[in-house]
């Protein structure tokens, strides 16, 4: 998208939906509701998205909205603990990438959805879109630390998952 | 940095991406004189580029733009004027200007006949005076202590008729006297005062215009601040007898 002039609504789907709806699909795990989110994200877009002043950051804008839509279908009204990095002792187990590649994406997305609630969101936001961290953290509403805590929590555990016999039978 | 710090670190660095992040700097430091250090890094990179790739491949329902952009078409405002050129902008203020221009005129100039139908409405209809003093010096002291119109002048074969009080009155928000005389024979008289600022609209002259509202009969005329309507019910007795 050429960032020097304003791009139309069609511009902004043809750029951003599918990572939408991918990040979607990794917070819901089932077709049709990622389909709506990514679908009502759009919808406040269209009405509100006149509001945003920077047009770079429709991408954030974007997401953050889906995030919270999501937020609010699941009914989540208590704050997320803080933790910090430092506090995060998970050791990563080894996971050739080989092992990785002969698994499908659905598979791979499966057993992100298994990964702990708090870390699934900021590790497909790490997965499947290249953001800084200042705005995946603002996309959450979580510190910065909070996001890199979770991202590594989120990987070991979803390491020993893809380790485990079913994910290798795809 | 301790070696904690660094393995925390390395878990979620992103070469290229994350090199202007101030928190990285000295991981990237120590990456240059550590080839371990580097390997496990790019070791980390090659596991994670494998799960992204294997994430993204996932693709969306077919029909899902499609869905997305024609349901813009009916759920949003298709055009966004904060989005369009600057000179497009500028036409549509000059164009809404113009709307409000010919919006407020309109209003205007509807204004005084809005008065008078209303102010006939008032006088056919029974109502209740704030004030009952047949002393028509007093009946202005109190209206001026009110702060409504009270520099009004009545017109010389009006003030021959008894004074029987008169009405603080609200029409659009602005003050309206309101004084009612009193006849022996041909009922009463009222005699409306307004600022002439309310009523553009209305005749700008100090010549009575008679008009028909109804049963009751006006006339109206701009003096001076005022702008003032006279109104009678009595058909038998000329209004012009009260100027």
């Amino acid at each position: 998208m050429d960032s020097g002039k304003q791009p139309s609504f069609e511009e902004i789907v043809e750029s951003h939906y599918r990572g939408l709806y991918q990040f979607a699909l990794s917070l819901t795990g089932a077709e049709a509701e990622a389909g709506d989110l990514t679908q009502q994200a759009f919808f406040i877009w269209a009405k509100k998205g006149n509001q945003l002043r920077e047009i770079s950051k429709v991408k954030s804008w974007l997401f953050t909205t889906l995030h919270r839509e999501f937020l609010q279908s699941r009914r989540r009204q208590s704050r997320f603990p803080h933790v910090e990095i430092e506090s995060v002792a998970n050791e990563i187990p080894p996971l050739p990438p080989a092992l990785v590649n002969e698994l499908d994406g659905a598979t791979v997305l499966a057993k992100l959805r298994q990964v702990d609630d708090l870390c699934q969101a900021p590790l497909a936001l790490f997965y499947l879109e290249d953001l800084p961290y200042k705005e995946i953290a603002e996309i959450l509403g979580v510190p910065v630390g909070t996001v890199q805590s979770r991202i590594a929590r989120g990987k070991a555990q979803l390491a020993a998952l893809l380790q485990t016999k079913e994910a290798g039978r795809g | 940095m301790d070696n904690q710090k660094i393995r925390e670190l390395i878990e979620v660095y992103r070469p290229g991406l994350d090199d202007q992040d101030e928190q990285f700097a000295e991981l990237i430091a120590a990456l240059r004189n550590d080839p371990t250090l580097q390997r496990q890094l790019d070791e980390r990179v090659a596991r994670d580029l494998a799960v992204r790739n294997k994430l993204r491949a996932v693709a969306p329902p077919a029909d899902l733009k499609a869905r997305l952009l024609s349901e813009q078409k009916v759920s949003a405002f298709p055009f966004n004027l904060t989005r369009q050129p600057r000179w497009l902008q500028a036409v549509a203020a000059v164009i809404l200007l113009g709307l409000a221009i010919l919006w407020l005129r309109a209003t205007r100039q509807d204004a005084f006949l809005e008065f008078r139908t209303e102010m006939a409405q008032l006088v056919a209809t029974e109502f209740p005076l704030d004030t009952h003093t047949n002393n028509l010096a007093a009946l202005q002291q109190i209206f001026s202590a009110k702060g409504w119109p009270a520099s009004y002048v009545v017109p010389p074969a009006l003030r021959k008729l008894h004074i029987e009080g008169g009405c603080l009155r609200e029409w659009r928000g602005k003050k309206v006297a309101l004084l009612c005389f009193e006849t022996k024979t041909n009922g009463d008289v009222w005699l409306f005062v307004v600022d002439r600022q309310v009523t553009p609209d209305a005749p700008t002259t100090a010549d009575p215009q008679v008009t028909q509202t109804g049963n009751i009969t006006t006339a109206s005329w701009t003096s001076g601040a005022y702008t003032y309507l006279l109104a009678t019910e009595n058909p038998t007795v000329p209004i012009h007898s009260y100027f």
